[in-house]
């Protein structure tokens, strides 16, 4: 079990980065305009000394702060235009392409806090028509390369809805063109073109080879063979449908990906008396972008454990005074720790004790001396897979969303945070209208996919920090920090509209379904039973007919 | 490893108050260190002449004085002349480092930091020197 300040630090933490979060908008608009400015200040040799410093120091705060708040992809981007400005104060001259291209770096910033932050419509106040603006700002750009009209409105009109913004190509050339002009950050392809003779994975593949970073495509096709297939894999799918599109399982993976690529370092334990050797493992998986701990004597593993929070751990075999087996076994020991990884890294090559040593708590071996290349994607797919787990376990297993229990231990979590900080928390309940005659006229396959439509609404529009769980079969709530009653009406009633916009499709028949909400925020006396007082505003929500959000009173 | 007497109080200077934040639950919650932390080189000058720490955190970028000015500062007050000095900084380039070293800084921690392992950071940097 987690001890209780242990816990009560982790909440500290997240509440800090949240604070921090809230502020990065501004710090980012701020930017965006002293960009802006430096683009109006004329000729490159003529830029303002003061305006360069400001610039710098701006870019330099944030390289230095926005990484300790887990905002690690920004602070690095931040740091490569604080490099550039540095030049330029220095005295060198910028190109007007270069002078172009930072001010564009500067304004893909916040594209980059996307999926790591606030950016969202809860974020904003009552008034609906800069929340419009706010969320365009933060989408994810997806491009869908699709010949069939029918299917391309039916895919762009669904992701817009999720909140995506879409662009169509009806034809590889002119998508191909679109890449090179403007990365997006992901690709939905369908794989034959008629009138083309290439396939949309062989054109993806071209692009891929010509691109440094790789592209995150999913593939769409009525072929559900083996060399279909392996052609998708070839151009770097993450994802392949087969048509007739699931589409919220369709976003379901692209959410995942973009998420993917936001994720915080992986966190890597390494246990072994060879300080020299770890040291240089520890540079090795740092500089991939991973944290790192060293610890050479096993009797301060558990400290370490509790201290750092692991994803992974390294273990040496022959460690001073035990065993590498006996260390997993111990690290074992601890329900809390069952999700973490282990894997021994030991130059022990006799095969019997390799094998005896993964019976024991460890999954498995890496055998030294070992290339600094595997061990980066040895280390990286092990810390990757104990993430997933580890978030499986926390997580409705349709959805995606916290469970039942995880989300009402998170009302009282957030209950407590608002009144510590004088802060006001609002707290949801949405219950689908009529589902059950979705489910006994459609099927229970098809109710299942409203209910993850739902949910990757719910994930899609409201913050990072805002807590999202599925309460029971047809029912969720939705927590928002730091949100008054009304803003929060304001944006349930934004999603209730975007939802009952989404199209299902059931054999030849299309249909919506709606929801109903019932809300309610902390600043009464009953704090402590906002689930249940948000419970019956939602009843009446049911009762006043359906399809409307109701407020308590 | 020389047994050496723990670290326990810190004079941390940092200009930024979202650092300083985390950094105060960072090395006082997590680490147990007894801190006094200050917003300005000016006022770790007026706190110094009241109390002498273990170990004193600086930021190198402030406003009006920075962080190597600081340091400097401070160690014209006689009590603080032999108090080790760890600097904090975004920017860390060899020369740079050097230039620290050279200021009289124990050591130079990267930013941005890790929270959660700050503390033990320091610790180890306390416990090599």
């Amino acid at each position: 079990m987690i001890s209780n300040t242990q816990q009560q630090v982790l909440e500290q933490l997240q509440a800090l980065r949240r604070e921090y979060a809230d502020k990065l908008p501004g710090v980012l608009t701020r930017l965006t305009a002293l960009g802006q400015d430096l683009e109006r200040s004329g000729a490159p040799e003529k830029l303002a000394p003061e305006l360069l410093k400001s610039l710098y120091q701006e870019l330099h705060k944030l390289a230095g702060s926005a990484g300790s708040f887990g905002f690690d992809a920004l602070s690095a981007r931040a740091r490569e235009q604080e490099l550039e400005v540095k030049k330029w104060l220095a005295g060198r001259v910028p190109t007007t392409t270069q002078l172009g291209d930072f001010v564009a770096n500067i304004d893909n910033f916040s594209r980059l806090m996307q999926h790591s932050s606030p950016e969202s419509i809860s974020d904003v106040s009552v008034d609906p028509a800069p929340l419009a603006a706010s969320a365009e700002a933060s989408h994810s750009l997806i491009y869908v390369l699709e010949d069939d009209q029918l299917l391309a409105s039916e895919l762009t009109l669904a992701l817009t809805n999720f909140g995506y913004q879409v662009k169509h190509y009806a034809t590889l050339t002119a998508a191909e063109e679109a890449v090179i002009e403007q990365r997006p950050d992901f690709l939905v392809v369908d794989v034959m073109f008629s009138g083309d003779e290439r396939t949309g994975p062989e054109s993806i593949a071209e692009l891929q080879r010509r691109s440094g970073d790789p592209l995150s495509v999913v593939f769409i096709s009525a072929r559900d063979d083996f060399d279909a297939y392996l052609a998708a894999v070839r151009a770097g799918a993450v994802g392949y449908f087969v048509k007739p599109l699931d589409i919220p399982q369709l976003v379901n993976t692209l959410e995942a990906q973009l998420k993917l690529a936001q994720g915080s370092p992986y966190r890597i334990l390494i246990v072994d008396d060879d300080v020299l050797l770890s040291r240089h493992y520890q540079v090795i998986l740092e500089h991939a972008g991973m944290r790192v701990e060293l610890v050479s004597d096993p009797r301060e593993v558990l400290d370490v454990m509790r201290r750092f929070h692991p994803e992974l751990v390294l273990l040496d075999l022959h460690l001073p005074g035990c065993r590498g087996y006996e260390v997993a076994q111990l690290i074992r020991l601890n329900p809390d720790w069952l999700r973490v990884a282990i894997a021994y890294l030991s130059s022990e090559s006799d095969e019997q004790a390799q094998a005896n040593a993964v019976g024991y708590g460890g999954e498995d071996f890496l055998t030294k001396p070992i290339s600094d290349l595997r061990l980066v994607s040895a280390v990286c797919v092990r810390a990757a897979r104990s993430r997933q787990l580890s978030e499986a376990i926390d997580r409705d297993s349709l959805t995606g969303l916290l469970t039942h229990a995880r989300i009402k231990e998170q009302v009282k979590v957030e209950v407590q945070r608002a009144r510590r900080t004088g802060k006001v928390v609002s707290v949801a309940m949405i219950d689908l209208d009529h589902f059950k005659s979705v489910n006994d006229t459609y099927g229970h396959a098809l109710g299942d996919r409203v209910i993850r439509a739902l949910a990757q609404l719910l994930r899609q529009r409201l913050r990072q920090t805002d807590g999202i769980g599925r309460y029971g079969g047809e029912e969720f709530v939705v927590i928002l920090p730091d949100c008054e009653l009304d803003a929060a009406q304001v944006i349930l009633n934004d999603l209730r509209e975007s939802f009952s916009a989404v199209n299902f499709n059931a054999s030849e028949v299309a249909f919506n379904v709606t929801l109903s909400c019932g809300v309610v925020s902390s600043d009464r006396e009953d704090d402590d039973q906002l689930l249940e007082v948000a419970d019956k505003a939602l009843y009446r929500a049911k009762a006043e007919g359906r399809n409307q959000v109701c407020a308590a009173g | 490893m020389t047994a050496k007497r723990p670290l326990n109080t810190i004079l941390y200077v940092e200009d930024e108050p979202d650092i300083r934040a985390i950094a105060e639950l960072a090395l006082q919650t997590i680490g147990g260190f007894s801190l006094t932390s200050c917003a300005s080189g000016k006022e770790a000058l007026a706190v110094a002449k009241t109390q002498v720490p273990d170990l004193i955190v600086l930021d190198v970028m402030m406003p009006e004085m920075d962080g190597p000015e600081t340091l400097r500062r401070l160690r014209e007050i006689p009590m603080m002349a032999d108090v080790p000095a760890i600097f904090m900084t975004a920017k860390v380039q060899p020369n740079e480092i050097a230039e620290y070293h050279a200021l009289g800084a124990l050591d130079v921690i990267p930013k941005p930091f890790d929270p959660l392992s700050l503390a033990q950071r320091i610790n180890d940097i306390w416990h090599r020197a």
